[in-house]
């Protein structure tokens, strides 16, 4: 075994021994201030992969065996008039396609509360709004509100914008630029009627991983407001503005903007109607790192439900959006996205009947180019004597002027289910029967994906065992290039044995899959196979 | 043309908002013919109706861990006289908060583990009620934290996706989505047109709980697919992140890579991770083309596109100290591909300093072959001068005055004495508007 090896395996140890310590502190000194509750889960599984065949490199299953040991705490309880709980979740496993880091915390929170005072440690997602803050950090937060007296609500964040808990150590497998973010928000409800709350959030990054990275440095000043005028009817309004400084890369100049985002939303809902109608203007030096926005866009967009009765129900929405809104492009791109859909039960009388049609159109045009698909498809669902049955037809024609895409694509695809009980057994099986049909007008060539596959679940209650197996084909044939082949099968088991019934829901399963592909050209071949087995328990 | 399709949405807009105060009820196009009925009802703002016979939540995720139920209920005679709740299959009936509009709400606080099954009763002054049994809903308190949920519900987009059914797939998406619900509805139609085989591999990093049941969850993912276009076999790993509304059961947003979406990713994905590296990802292209581009390149966007071909080159230019023998100071015209001496060019050189036309702006992009500038920003231009003696390597991007883009890599500059200078530049340019090179 290399150093290198040893190093690793013997930070993996240590790691664990102070997550046990920290779960031997949090297991057994909490409940020491009150009669708290506390669950653990904890799902352990070993998976087998098997791959081969000249063209096995693409595949993206890791040959060998691997472990995955996914552990979570949390808990919950009072001490004197505060209440707490706290959450703490980690992965630990070999496989490097599923993690860069052997052993790694997924999350860790504590939150105490008095409902007046809420502090939030660790792990700590406060959404203050679509444009200023709605991401999640690796820090602290404060809130303050008595519902009681109908105060204010102030909240104050800070936190590092981290997608992993490793990064806070720099993790040199998992580095990340580092956004520091901090902010605060007020809120507050002036009538029953009407809500209004101010934000202002700013981030700071640093440590750029990528020599052409971007350093954003960015200020969000945000107001927010809620008005129901009447009962059913709600109307939304938020506008914010930010002042960004940009280093677009290593060595680069540096720039300074401001850019503004405004967006008006009214929902009605009432009767079998419901109704929104949305308007949205973001400029294109907006700039959102811990929201979330598309810049250079104006938008509206309104949607209908409207309930006919019971069993007919009608949805129509449409979407248009356009950019160059300060005419600093050479053209501006409009889309258009209008739909509607019908569903109505009980078709011809029959009680298990569902139908469902819809038609979207997506329209693009700009810089002399425009695009035209039309989207249809039919859904039907019934129950034919045993079986049930779920058939779906849909077609999509593209139509693009500079002829990059021109065609028709045509999906069929039917199935049926069935279930019997047999003494101990619960049967249940399956049929599918489908395929994919495209006509490329402009290499004149026709494409076509067939597959079908027959299941089979069997469950036995008594024995808390459910199973279930699949096997089929996929053939995609192809004008031009390679046909493939595709055979494959899966499996899976779980059972909740006695022996394991004090472990409130603990369950052991088996899952196994095999995947054989097959290529016109036969040095693409391989063939991927796995079986995964584990345990799970929850105390 | 555009000013006026605006100005119409605008106005349709405006007259719908303002006619509130005409008619109060102007979003309801219909009525129920039953004698009571209800309107609209939630369930921890999850509707009612659409959540179907069961709903799991997760004690965690409960605000100040209370369920809360709350609608609105209308009567075709009379007044609303009562409403209450069972949540124990009708042994025990409790009274709600109602006011006359039929407006009322519900709470109680539900125990770990527990399974309740809730009615609603309304009742009008003559003691006609609504369909209580309609009403009827399983609701089950899980004692996990988000992250089971979080599970769940990724699992089961993951299964839609893989099994290309956009219908269910979109049942795990909010109408609140910050890419638009239609956006990324066409889209995974579109990525069912261009995948087959699709398998998606994922392994939660991290999950936060926030507020009113939103969940971030950041997730690392393996993905293999097989392209309808080339029947290539193509796969990728990265790291996204997720933010979910309801519990943990409906998508609010999606970051750059995208696992969902791809087809239409710079409609669909708001944001990007912070913690990605430059590891090569899968895009789709407007043909339905699958490729494997740098992360850095996919969240540019437009990589593969039909970009009309751009224009490249080199040019050299010389600048003298006005007198005699020397009053040129030359400049250069990308569209024309011509050097110029009469200060008309889109760049002008003046010794050690690059003079820009009016309406010209510019953008540095640091140190890099000028080969490697796939595309350029669409924002971030300033105008003004720069010095190139100290730039040497360095590219720049050009916004020109015909709102087309170029870009040139300073290769050379030299100081000839007696303020005289050359310098040397590759270039490139596209007549097409867009930033693709």
């Amino acid at each position: 075994m290399q150093d290198k090896e040893i190093a690793e395996l013997l930070k993996l140890y240590r790691a664990f021994a102070v997550t046990l310590i920290f779960i031997f502190v949090i297991s057994y000194g909490m409940p020491v201030f009150a009669a708290d509750e506390i669950h653990f889960s904890n799902e352990l599984s070993v998976s087998s992969n098997n791959r081969s065949g000249a063209g096995e490199n693409a595949s993206s299953l890791p040959e060998g065996v691997y472990t995955l040991n996914v552990l979570g705490i949390n808990g919950s309880g009072e001490i004197n008039q505060y209440t707490y709980s706290y959450n703490l979740g980690i992965k630990a496993t070999d496989d490097r396609t599923n993690d860069p880091k052997s052993f790694s915390l997924t999350n860790l929170q504590g939150k105490f509360s008095n409902r007046v005072h809420t502090l939030t440690l660790g792990d700590t997602f406060e959404f203050f709004s679509q444009y200023s803050l709605s991401t999640a950090l690796k820090g602290a937060s404060y809130r303050f509100f008595d519902e009681a007296k109908r105060t204010p609500e102030m909240t104050l964040i800070y936190g590092v914008a981290y997608p992993r808990w490793d990064n806070i150590w720099h993790e040199p497998k998992t580095r990340s630029l580092e956004r520091q973010v901090y902010g605060g928000r007020f809120k507050y409800e002036f009538a029953s009627a009407f809500t209004a709350g101010v934000s202002v959030v700013a981030s700071d990054d640093s440590k750029r991983i990528n020599s052409s990275d971007a350093l954003i440095k960015n200020i969000m000043y945000e107001l927010d407001a809620e008005y129901k005028p009447i009962p059913g009817l709600t109307l939304n309004a938020e506008a914010a503005l930010n002042e960004t400084d940009e280093s677009p890369g290593a060595g680069a100049a540096g720039s300074t903007y401001n850019g503004n985002a405004v967006k008006f939303e009214a929902v009605g809902d009432g009767g079998p109607s419901r109704v929104s109608l949305e308007f949205e203007r973001v400029s294109p030096d907006f700039m959102t790192v811990t929201g979330a926005a598309t810049p250079d866009r104006e938008k509206f967009k309104a949607k209908w439900k409207y309930k006919f009765n019971r069993d007919i129900a009608i949805t129509s929405g449409l979407l248009w959006y356009r950019d160059n809104l300060e005419d600093n492009k050479a053209y501006t791109t409009n889309s258009y996205k209008p739909e509607i859909a019908v569903a109505v039960k009980k078709l011809f009388g029959r009680q298990y009947s569902a139908a469902e049609i819809t038609y979207k159109f997506d329209s693009r045009d700009g810089g002399g180019t425009s695009t035209s698909d039309h989207i249809t498809n039919f859904n039907y669902r019934d129950r034919f004597g045993v079986f049930d049955s779920d058939t779906n037809l849909g077609c999509i024609f593209y139509d693009e002027e500079k002829q990059i895409r021109d065609g028709q694509e045509y999906t069929y695809n039917t199935s049926l289910t069935s279930r019997h009980t047999a003494g101990r057994f619960i049967l249940k099986p399956s049929v599918y029967a489908g395929g994919w049909t495209l006509n490329d007008e402009l290499s004149n060539s026709t494409d076509m994906i067939y597959e079908y596959s027959l299941g089979l679940g069997a469950d036995i209650p008594d024995l808390r065992i459910t199973s279930n197996i699949k096997f089929g084909q996929n053939k995609l044939q192809k004008d031009i290039g390679d046909d493939l082949g595709k055979l494959f099968g899966n499996l899976s088991i779980y059972i909740r044995p006695a022996f394991l019934s004090g472990l409130n829901q603990g369950m052991i399963f088996l899952r196994a899959f095999v995947n054989d592909f097959d290529y016109t050209t036969r040095s693409r071949n391989f063939r991927e196979s796995s079986i995964t087995a584990g345990l799970n328990i929850q105390i | 043309m555009k000013n006026i399709r605006i100005h119409l949405l605008a106005a349709i807009f405006l007259v719908m908002l303002f006619s509130v105060q005409a008619h109060a009820k102007w979003w309801i196009f219909g009525s129920s013919n039953e004698e009571v009925s209800i309107g609209f009802m939630y369930i921890n703002n999850i509707s009612y109706d659409e959540s179907g016979p069961k709903v799991l939540l997760y004690k965690d995720a409960l605000q100040d861990g209370m369920v809360v139920i709350n609608g609105k209920a209308s009567v075709r005679k009379g007044k609303i006289g009562g409403v209450r709740v069972s949540v124990n299959n009708r042994e025990k009936w409790e009274d709600a908060k109602f006011s006359d509009n039929g407006a009322f709400e519900f709470r109680f606080s539900p125990e770990n583990e527990k399974v309740y099954i809730l009615f609603v009763e309304i009742m009008d002054t003559a003691g006609k009620t609504n369909d209580v049994e309609a009403t009827r809903k399983e609701v089950t308190i899980s004692g996990q934290n988000s992250t089971a949920n979080i599970r769940e519900t990724l699992d089961r987009m993951i299964e839609a996706y893989q099994n290309e059914d956009p219908n269910r797939f979109m049942s795990y998406v909010s109408e609140d989505f910050a890419g638009d619900s239609s956006n990324l509805d066409r889209a995974v139609r579109k990525d069912f047109s261009a995948f087959d085989n699709i398998s998606i591999r994922y392994s939660l990093n991290n999950i936060a709980s926030g507020a009113k049941g939103r969940v971030f969850a950041s997730l690392n993912y393996n993905r293999s697919v097989t392209s309808a276009r080339d029947s290539k076999s193509y796969t990728d790993r990265g790291m996204t992140e997720f933010v979910f509304q309801s519990g943990g059961t409906k998508v609010y947003s999606m970051k750059n890579p995208l696992i969902f979406g791809l087809s239409d990713a710079a409609n669909v994905a708001t944001g990007t991770v912070t913690g990605a590296t430059n590891q090569k990802v899968l895009v789709v292209n407007s043909k339905g083309d699958s490729s494997l581009v740098t992360f850095q390149e996919a969240v540019k966007g437009n990589w593969g596109e039909e970009a009309g071909s751009s224009e490249a080159g080199s040019f050299i230019l010389n600048s003298c100290s006005p007198g005699p023998g020397c009053l040129i100071q030359q400049g250069f015209i990308f569209e024309d591909n011509k050097v110029v001496s009469d200060w008309t060019g889109d760049i002008n050189l003046e010794f050690a300093l690059m003079f820009l036309h009016a309406g010209v702006s510019k953008l540095d992009l640091g140190v890099k072959d000028i080969a490697s500038v796939k595309s350029v920003p669409g924002s971030g231009y300033t105008p003004g001068s720069f010095k190139i003696d100290t730039s040497i390597g360095h590219c720049y991007a050009f916004k020109l005055a015909s709102g087309k883009y170029a870009v040139f890599e300073i290769v050379s500059w030299t100081d000839l004495g007696g303020s005289n200078s050359t310098a040397s530049f590759k270039y490139k340019y596209q007549p097409d508007g867009s930033g693709n090179f």
